[in-house]
């Protein structure tokens, strides 16, 4: 064996090191699995929703039915628009310089959510088991 | 600190602020869903652990978190923050092991998921606890930003190397 001193230690552990080793492709493609499988998990455990609430930084501004369609703004926040359409709710135009919540789309299933971060709006759909905030809300609301 | 650690602070600083600079220049692309980012500003931070020292990773990464920090405010500057010291915490444990010895590949692709939930853990603390939902998708978008950081990286070294006393001073000799 050959002979190691300390920097030669530190040496090896950035030496030879491949770019790419066969063995990756197998690696990547389990994780990949891993995540699709998980993806269909999600999907299938949230039914359809007819609810959703608008938080704005975490306290709930109002709730929402999803099954009429409207289009409105949320109190105090003339600068957003928000969409509801077929059971679908949606960020239809914002102010914000990266529009990340626009390009969100539409969100119908439980769970799913679309931030505002600039805004600090948010829109979260309920599932139908879910209640709106209410002992919870306490905290959230405090001082203001 | 010695006078050539805080410059060459700076100038891995300005490099991973114009390579984010760079990726904004980049049109958005419909299909990608938000959240998804190629992560350029990575490419410095991987060539500081891989070829420098772990502790001027930490820094790079540190003061790319304050600059997003100053532009885009308190927020953004923690999930920056957030995300980039567990990135460089994975990509430094990892590269430690020596059997498996992983590729530089492996390598880019744990920092770029572990960055992606380090932020996604931030939100899950501070904006909403149903993000959960969006773990398969920042896997597999940090798996393939991963991939192509890390030709990124390969493509650019030559060029990092012709810095004037990078070389030198790297962990394995050119």
């Amino acid at each position: 064996m050959k002979h190691e001193s300390k920097g030669a230690v530190l040496r090896s552990t950035f030496e030879n090191r491949p770019l790419f080793k066969r063995k990756d492709v197998w690696v990547l493609t389990a994780a990949t699995a891993a995540a699709l499988v998980l993806f269909f998990l999600f999907s299938c455990f949230s039914g359809r929703a007819d609810t959703a609430v608008i938080r704005s930084e975490g306290t709930q501004l109002m709730v929402v039915s999803l099954k009429e369609d409207a289009e409105f703004s949320p109190p105090g926040h003339e600068e957003v628009v928000i969409q509801v359409s077929k059971g679908r709710i949606r960020f239809l135009s914002s102010n914000c310089p990266d529009q990340i919540c626009v390009r969100t789309g539409f969100i119908s299933k439980p769970g799913q959510t679309a931030v505002c971060l600039p805004n600090r709006l948010s829109i979260e759909v309920l599932s139908p088991s879910e209640g709106t905030d209410t002992v919870d809300d306490v905290t959230g609301g405090a001082g203001r | 600190m010695k006078v050539q650690t805080i410059t060459r602070g700076a100038l891995f600083l300005a490099m991973a602020i114009a390579l984010s600079y760079l990726e904004m220049l980049l049109p958005p692309l419909p299909f990608l869903p938000p959240g998804v980012k190629l992560g350029l500003s990575n490419i410095v931070v991987m060539y500081c652990l891989f070829f420098l020292s772990t502790p001027m990773a930490f820094l790079t990464a540190l003061l790319k978190s304050l600059f997003v920090f100053l532009m885009r405010g308190t927020i953004s500057g923690l999930f920056s923050l957030l995300g980039g010291m567990l990135s460089v915490s994975v990509m430094a444990l990892l590269s430690r092991l020596r059997r498996p010895r992983l590729s530089y590949l492996l390598l880019s692709v744990a920092g770029a998921v572990s960055h992606n939930m380090g932020q996604l853990m931030g939100v899950y603390l501070m904006l909403t606890k149903e993000i959960l939902f969006y773990v398969p998708v920042l896997i597999i978008s940090g798996i393939i930003m991963g991939c192509l950081t890390a030709l990124l990286l390969k493509v650019l070294l030559p060029a990092l190397r012709r810095v004037k006393g990078f070389a030198k001073q790297e962990r394995r000799s050119p």
